[in-house]
């Protein structure tokens, strides 16, 4: 096997008060749904991955830390931890006809924004409001930050996760690392 | 150092004293102090020259609507020209220089502007500088531009840094005096999430420079307690120093914090702040400003408003003068008088333009009722007063009060307009207001202490009604309504002298009155004409006074005069904080492939493409230009095997039962049939028939395709297929991904490009031509267990491959191509390589799709197939764009083999002359071609197909160059295939 390399070779800083970390962890698939038929595939994701399918702007967790994300009409996120070299095969051999599903687990950089101040460093790049009564565990919400399209979940107290384009992996930390600075 | 004009009392803390220099000389103030306010303490009036005629002036005003006390604060880059000095907050070592005088302040040399102002009247510019023509750009023009202008910028790029934001909130309050405090109070106590913010660096607006009573307290302090009770709220954010500058819509405002601006040093941190707020609702409590009146010399330094001499008094403990006299057409005037003699400064005289009885008698002040100012004196500063009765008054010092204005600023930013009151002789916000705005205490006319605060209160309760908080029924704090009875008298008519009306562009009452009289009869004309109103202040003081004058002049009413527009920002923005940190790298983000360690490593030349950074080539040392690294990458590929990065490419993942079908539409060409393990290369048109992008699609299952893009239409092409997706054929079950980040992809041409493969691919996969042959994909492994996707296509037409791994692997298998390809001499090449080899295949690239050409001009016409509907097949048979002698894709060699040929050259038959009408195509791309061993190019020219031999001139008029080319076949290489099936 190939060396592999994340995106930002496992970076973590804290910058005032605010902890920055980079998650690879997970690995991530998406399911998309056959013909919008919502049931089979509502029937396979409980059976498959003991959870519901979660609403628009939401996050659903399962109790191994797995997440499924809605991302668009007939659109999910599967983050989950796997040691196989490609995620989305045994996936596909379970879901069968319930679902299309394509390995995403490179495409993306996931990085954990907490700590006491990550609001305010949060508030100058993201448009949404991500305060605990707008924003609190298991939303999730699709969004433009200096001018990158993020995924930003809460899967969990205390803090964000930010995922972008993997090729954009430096410019977002960038952006996360300047908004701490600048508080 | 002594401080002769301060007082006892104010918010000033005497135990930390600060030292700054003005004009270079030092003086000393406290903490809390403004610079206005430590220089009046320092007996500083005079502090610029005004704009026109280098009047000596002085501060008018305590706030952010100061026309005249502007100045060039700190030093080198940091220096920044034109700042308020009413604004300014007092730090140790600050710096600040007078502006607009060219020798010392007091003795300015333009100050002879002055003499010459029967010349200088409005739009003299217009009337003098017609004749002689010639004269208006090198001289009139460079010596107006030199004389025009207040301070002077370093010229040095601006060291601070500045940032942006996003707030949100249910309810922003905008300004802290007594209806915003109470506002936010009783917002905040129902549990919404308040912001309040104020330009102010201390909350509490006019409670802290008046001595009223709140709640049975100093309003100051009621103010404090208000909010010492916001700040122990988590549900609100207080945010002093920050300026609401713009109603925008859906309910957003601009707001201005200036975090660092009261320190010596920014320390790295963000100078200034650009918020972008979202609020459900807004509550204006923006207050109101008091304006001047009209009379003979009133501009000199020692005249001020009233308000700011009650500013400077009570909150700042200064007096601006020893002898202080007041002028005033209301009752809020005599306040200035009562407080200033409660703290036992002299008062020499009030005046009150009413024939009525005295509000108050005031210890050895001279009082006049219905009296009226004529004219002033004092080179530097005032030393007299005359009146209309003759009477002369020995004074340092005159309050002006001429009514108040309520701040009707930030109503106005979606259109809405003021609308005139009577009984106040103001403006008052109109009843189209921004939507959720609304305007609360004197911004909204209640001009008085109880009446503000009442105003405030309910305006927070109707706000939390409006989204679905309950109110608490509390009472509004309680205060009672100071006299405030006003004229309507805007200027001394008496007055021989000059009256300014606008004193930051020296426009007079008679400015005005000519304007009109030349025919500038909208109030937006007489703004152009006299620059009433312009500059940094906007004309927060005058604009009333002046429609006041003008209204007289046209024998309308004021109201029926109306307002010139009201625009963001309320006060100015610098450039610098809309820029935020978007400067330099920092203006857009970069994409890097998974190998951009490596290729940096190698010491690529990296060439932005979008937003991607490609490698250009790869210099080699001993190289000494481009075309050399070029070259060899070309040959070296072409002779045994090169690897080019391609990750840039636009990848979409497509599946669905129906997923042929969509791309069977989407192509121009037919997709239904490709085989499973097959790649077939797809030409895009747009719907009008033009071509819009092509690339490769490869099919993986029978529901299962992965389609390649440009790498510049990767986005575009993904937008387009979901719109097609989501609204052309919304039955069909098919779903599309972007992989383009997924996978690092890799290029391996040449000869050799077998060879090297076998090397990496493991065992199990059977490589060979017969096994995977030209257009093959599948999906393999390589280096022992490595997921990996093989296509056999070939952009430079040798025997090539496109390898992806999945990207954490992008950067190691870069690494193991090249150790393995060690014996092969493999050469990774770049993007020029790459470009060069596909002019040499002729191949098409954007210079040949470029929005303009359809698949018949590309030779491709017969791709669009008659047999399935497809986006743009049926207009591109449009007559016009499928005519026999439409330009056709050619290749071009110069006649002169040793010659370069031009990109952009147009084509013109030998001895015709080169005009519009005799133009037959266009050369679209060129490069050299070390494989022939000359310049080699493409592009279009009518017949082209038809015309292989033929010579024509290759005329470019930009750079001026004639040549002779030879039409060729676009194929300059293998035009056969034999090697990419090799």
């Amino acid at each position: 096997m190939l060396d592999s390399v994340s995106p930002l070779n496992g970076y973590s800083a804290t910058i005032n008060e605010v902890t920055i970390s980079e998650i690879t962890r997970f690995s991530m698939v998406s399911l998309a749904v056959p013909g919008g038929d919502l049931t089979p595939f509502t029937k396979a994701v409980k059976q498959l991955l003991k959870t519901d399918i979660p609403a628009p702007g939401k996050l659903t967790r399962t109790t191994t830390g797995s997440m499924l994300v809605w991302m668009s009409a007939d659109q999910y996120f599967y983050l989950f931890e796997t040691e196989e070299p490609d995620p989305a095969q045994s996936l596909k051999a379970k879901f069968k006809d319930a679902a299309y599903l394509t390995n995403q687990s490179d495409g993306w950089v996931m990085l954990r924004v907490g700590g006491s101040r990550k609001n305010e460093a949060m508030e100058r790049i993201s448009q949404i409001d991500l305060s605990d009564r707008q924003f609190p565990v298991y939303s999730a919400c699709r969004t433009m930050m200096e001018h990158l399209g993020v995924l930003v979940l809460r899967d969990e107290e205390g803090s964000f996760l930010l995922l972008t384009a993997r090729s954009y992996a430096k410019s977002l930390l960038h952006a996360i690392e300047m908004s701490a600075k600048n508080i | 150092m002594t401080q002769p004009n301060r007082i006892s009392g104010g918010q000033i803390d005497r135990t930390k004293k600060l030292r700054f220099t003005f004009d270079g000389k030092s003086y000393a103030g406290f903490h809390g102090d403004i610079l206005a306010s430590a220089l009046l303490a320092n007996g500083i009036r005079m502090v610029g020259r005004s704009f026109k005629y280098h009047r000596p002036r002085g501060f008018m005003t305590s706030g952010s609507e100061e026309p005249n006390g502007l100045v060039e604060l700190r030093t080198g880059a940091f220096k920044e020209p034109n700042t308020r000095a009413t604004t300014v907050e007092l730090f140790d070592g600050l710096s600040a220089k007078s502006q607009n005088h060219r020798g010392s302040l007091k003795y300015d040399l333009m100050a002879i502007n002055d003499l010459m102002s029967p010349f200088l009247s409005a739009g003299f510019y217009y009337k003098t500088f017609m004749w002689p023509k010639a004269f208006w750009e090198k001289l009139y023009e460079p010596a107006i531009r030199s004389a025009a202008g207040l301070g002077r910028l370093s010229g040095e790029a601006d060291p601070d840094n500045y940032d942006k934001g996003f707030l949100h909130c249910d309810i922003l309050v905008i300004g802290s005096g007594p209806a915003g405090l109470a506002a936010a109070v009783e917002a905040g106590r129902a549990g919404a999430q308040v912001i309040l913010a104020d330009e102010d660096f201390t909350f509490g607006g006019r409670l802290n420079s008046e001595n009223l009573v709140v709640s049975d307290i100093p309003g100051a302090q009621w103010a404090n307690q208000s909010v010492d009770e916001l700040a122990a709220m988590p549900n609100v954010r207080l945010m002093p120093r920050t300026t609401v500058y713009g109603a925008y819509d859906h309910g957003i405002y601009g707001a201005l914090e200036r975090k660092t601006d009261h320190l010596a040093t920014s320390q790295g941190k963000p100078r200034q702040v650009l918020w972008r707020i979202y609020s459900k609702q807004a509550i204006l409590a923006g207050g109101s400003l008091e304006r001047p009146i009209g009379f003979g010399n009133n501009d000199r330094p020692g005249i001020m408003l009233a308000s700011a001499v009650r500013t400077f008094t009570n909150r700042f403990g200064v007096t601006p003068g020893r002898q202080v006299s007041i002028f005033t057409n209301n009752d809020d005037g005599w306040r200035t008088a009562l407080d200033l003699a409660e703290k036992g400064v002299a008062i020499a005289a009030v005046i009150d333009t009413r024939d009525t009885a005295p509000l108050a008698r005031i210890k050895d002040a001279a009082i006049v009722m219905g009296g009226e100012i004529v004219d002033t004196k004092g080179r530097h500063g005032l030393t007299s007063i005359t009146l209309a009765n003759g009477q002369t008054i020995s004074t340092d010092c005159l309050a002006v009060s001429g009514g108040w204005n309520p701040n009707v600023h930030l109503t106005c930013h979606h259109r809405g307009r003021p609308v005139w009151r009577e009984d106040i002789a103001a403006f008052v916000p109109g009843a189209d207001l921004p939507v959720g705005m609304v305007v609360a205490g004197a911004a909204n006319g209640r001009l008085t202490l109880g009446a503000s605060l009442r105003d405030g209160h309910q305006a927070a309760a109707s706000t939390l009604d409006a989204i679905g908080y309950s109110a608490r029924q509390s009472k509004p704090p309680k205060a009672s309504d100071e006299p405030s009875e006003t004229s309507a008298f805007w200027y001394v008519k008496n007055s021989k002298a000059r009256a300014w009306v606008d004193q930051q562009n020296d426009v007079t009452v008679k400015d005005i009155k000519l304007s009109h009289q030349e025919g500038f009869r909208s109030v937006e004309h007489l703004k152009r004409y006299t620059t009433l109103g312009m500059a940094t202040d906007q004309g927060k003081t005058s604009n009333i006074l002046g429609l006041a004058v003008m209204a007289e002049a046209s024998g309308k009413s004021i109201a029926e005069t109306g307002t010139t527009i009201f625009r963001p920002p309320y006060t100015p923005v610098p450039i610098g904080a809309l820029g935020g940190r978007s400067r330099g790298k920092d203006f857009k983000p970069t994409r890097l492939t998974p190998s951009h360690q490596w290729a940096k490593e190698q010491g690529a030349v990296f060439i932005e493409t979008g937003l991607w950074l490609r490698a250009q080539w790869f210099p080699k040392s001993g190289e000494t230009h481009w075309r050399e690294s070029v070259d060899r990458e070309v040959l070296a590929t072409r002779n045994s095997v090169g690897i080019c990065d391609v990750t840039t490419l636009g990848k979409i993942d497509i599946q669905g039962k129906d997923a042929a079908e969509f791309l069977n539409l989407v192509y121009a060409n037919a997709f239904g049939k490709l085989e499973v393990g097959k790649v077939r290369y797809g030409l895009m048109l747009r719907e009008d028939g033009i071509a819009y992008d092509d690339g490769t699609t490869a099919r993986f299952a029978e529901d299962h395709f992965v389609m390649t893009t440009t790498t510049a239409n990767a986005v575009l092409v993904f937008r387009r297929l979901e719109f097609v997706r989501q609204c052309l054929v919304p039955h069909l079950d098919v779903h599309l991904v972007s992989v383009t980040d997924q996978w690092a992809q890799y290029g391996i041409a040449g000869p050799n490009a077998r060879k090297l493969l076998e090397k990496i691919v493991d065992s199990n996969v059977d490589i060979s031509n017969d096994a995977f042959p030209f257009m093959a994909c599948a999906n393999i492994s390589v280096c022992d267990g490595t997921p990996a996707r093989l296509f056999r296509i070939s952009f430079s037409g040798e025997l090539a491959y496109e390898l992806a791994v999945p990207a954490r692997y992008g950067d190691a298998l870069m690494r193991a191509l090249m150790k393995a390809g060690e014996e092969f001499d493999v050469t990774p090449y770049g993007l020029e390589a790459l470009g060069v080899m596909r002019i040499e295949k002729g191949h098409p690239a954007g210079n040949e799709l470029n929005g303009h050409t359809t698949a018949h001009n590309l030779g491709m016409g017969r791709m669009v197939s008659k047999k399935k509907d497809a986006i743009g097949g049926v207009l591109s048979e449009r007559e016009v764009l499928a005519a026999a002698d439409a330009v056709k894709l050619v290749g071009f060699k110069p006649v002169d083999r040793s010659k370069a040929l031009v990109s952009g050259a147009h084509f013109i038959t030998k001895g015709i002359e080169p005009t519009m009408e005799a133009d037959q195509g266009w050369m679209t791309s060129v490069a050299y071609s070390p494989s022939l061993q000359t310049s080699i190019g493409l592009g279009f020219i009518e017949r082209g197909d038809e015309r292989l031999g033929e010579i024509v001139i290759a005329f470019d008029a930009v750079r001026g160059s004639t040549q002779e080319v030879e039409i060729v076949s676009p194929h300059f290489i293998d035009p056969q295939g034999e090697r990419l099936r090799a």
